[in-house]
């Protein structure tokens, strides 16, 4: 393909827009497309995340991230579909036995897991992590030889984790790679102190969010006065996940920050719009706008 | 559970395509002879190196003068020559200060690049 081209020039090799179920409850109804029906426009849903889009998963620690690509990679596996799964933070034993739990409370069998989550140790062999080169040529390998639709990274920060400044490039390489490849990918990114909890800002600045196909916002809330618990309809103490879709540049889809849980069989879901949950507690008269300590 | 070994890069590999490009964009081995520009291969296989490195493997100034064992100052000379100056000094048209293997360097890897 020239560099300069027209839409005709590309015919036969622009997708076609479709959903990739992500294994988490309440996640693929966000996604959508649009069509005029009679004059007016109509909504309908994707059922997933856009085939061959690339996400970038931020939050702060303990918000569910790492257990939402998780079941993303067991819902492919679960559909026949090999998944490349790179771990740059827990050695891959360690993300095997995570995945086997999170299997079973998806009721899918842990031996298709095991035979097809292929796992990049990066925690594990050190060349992985410091030569960007040697991480894509493995990748590469991988997607080849298991014949791959779609590729977990946790984290991509792990490839720049002493050297930020050169995050825009890391991902602009790992970006180019994945779509060159045509996978569906799923990159978490951890966040910093001084970032806000619901921007898509995370290691690196924006220069995640800005290269991908689009962000998901996962944060958390901890419910330290009377005026919050009743708000979030929570006693105090608790810890309130949210979950917002930070632009998709595929599709359309929600732009409601949402409850997020964590249910007691450890998966994660996408709730009800924080909007409301609100509302529903000032109609019941369950706030007052006085604040107040706990 | 299935562990994927990792597929080391060549940057051996890609340094030497960058040396052997730029010496021929600098008019081929017998040209180095009869100019007496002997002397710059050692520079230029350092400049080759860099380039590779910040180019491909992202490594940064310091990182890059660490691994080569030379000073950050000189990275830098080599990664911030100007290709286009250094083909016209060697031309001799332009009197330049820019770091000679560096610009031909960089030269090299934007044409191996290009070519895919």
């Amino acid at each position: 393909m020239e560099s300069v081209g027209t839409m005709k020039d590309l015919a036969g090799k622009i997708p076609r827009l479709e959903g990739v179920p992500t294994g988490v409850e309440g996640l693929d109804q966000l996604f959508f497309t649009t069509r005029i029906v009679d004059g007016k426009p109509e909504r309908r849903p994707l059922g997933g995340i856009p085939r061959y889009s690339v996400w970038n998963i931020t939050g702060v620690a303990d918000t569910g991230k790492s257990v939402l690509v998780e079941q993303f990679a067991i819902k492919q596996v679960a559909m026949g579909y090999p998944c490349i799964f790179a771990t740059l933070e827990s050695p891959a034993p360690f993300v095997a036995m995570g995945l086997k739990t999170r299997a079973l409370a998806m009721g899918v069998d842990p031996e298709i897991v095991e035979e097809k989550v292929i796992f990049i140790d990066g925690a594990s062999y050190y060349q992985l992590r410091n030569s960007i080169q040697t991480f894509l040529n493995t990748l590469a390998y991988a997607i080849k030889e298991y014949k791959a639709k779609a590729v977990v990274i946790d984290s991509i920060t792990g490839l720049y984790e002493t050297k930020e400044v050169f995050a825009r490039d890391i991902v602009r390489a790992v970006f180019n790679f994945l779509k060159e490849w045509h996978q569906t990918a799923l990159l978490v990114s951890q966040k910093r102190s001084g970032h806000e909890g619901l921007s898509a800002e995370a290691a690196g600045g924006y220069a995640v969010s800005h290269i991908v196909d689009g962000s998901m916002v996962l944060s958390k809330v901890l419910i330290t006065t009377k005026y919050e618990a009743s708000l979030y309809r929570r006693p105090v103490g608790e810890v309130v996940r949210l979950f917002r879709i930070d632009g998709c540049r595929l599709c359309g889809h929600d732009t409601s920050t949402h409850i997020m849980e964590i249910t007691e069989s450890g998966l994660v879901r996408i709730g009800p719009r924080l909007s409301d949950v609100v509302s529903k507690t000032r109609l019941e008269g369950g706030d007052s706008d006085e604040g107040g300590g706990a | 559970m299935k562990v994927v070994e990792p597929k080391e890069y060549s940057l051996d590999d890609m340094a030497m395509k960058v040396f052997l490009e730029a010496i021929n964009l600098a008019g081929g081995p017998r040209k180095l002879m009869e100019y007496r520009r002997l002397t710059w291969l050692p520079s230029l296989m350092e400049a080759a190196y860099s380039v590779v490195l910040a180019n491909e493997e992202k490594k940064s100034e310091d990182e890059i003068a660490s691994f080569l064992g030379l000073a950050r100052p000189a990275v830098r000379n080599i990664l911030r020559a100007n290709p286009d100056e250094v083909m016209k000094r060697l031309e001799g048209r332009v009197r330049s200060r820019s770091h000679v293997a560096g610009g031909l360097a960089k030269l090299a890897y934007e044409k191996i690049k290009s070519a895919g």
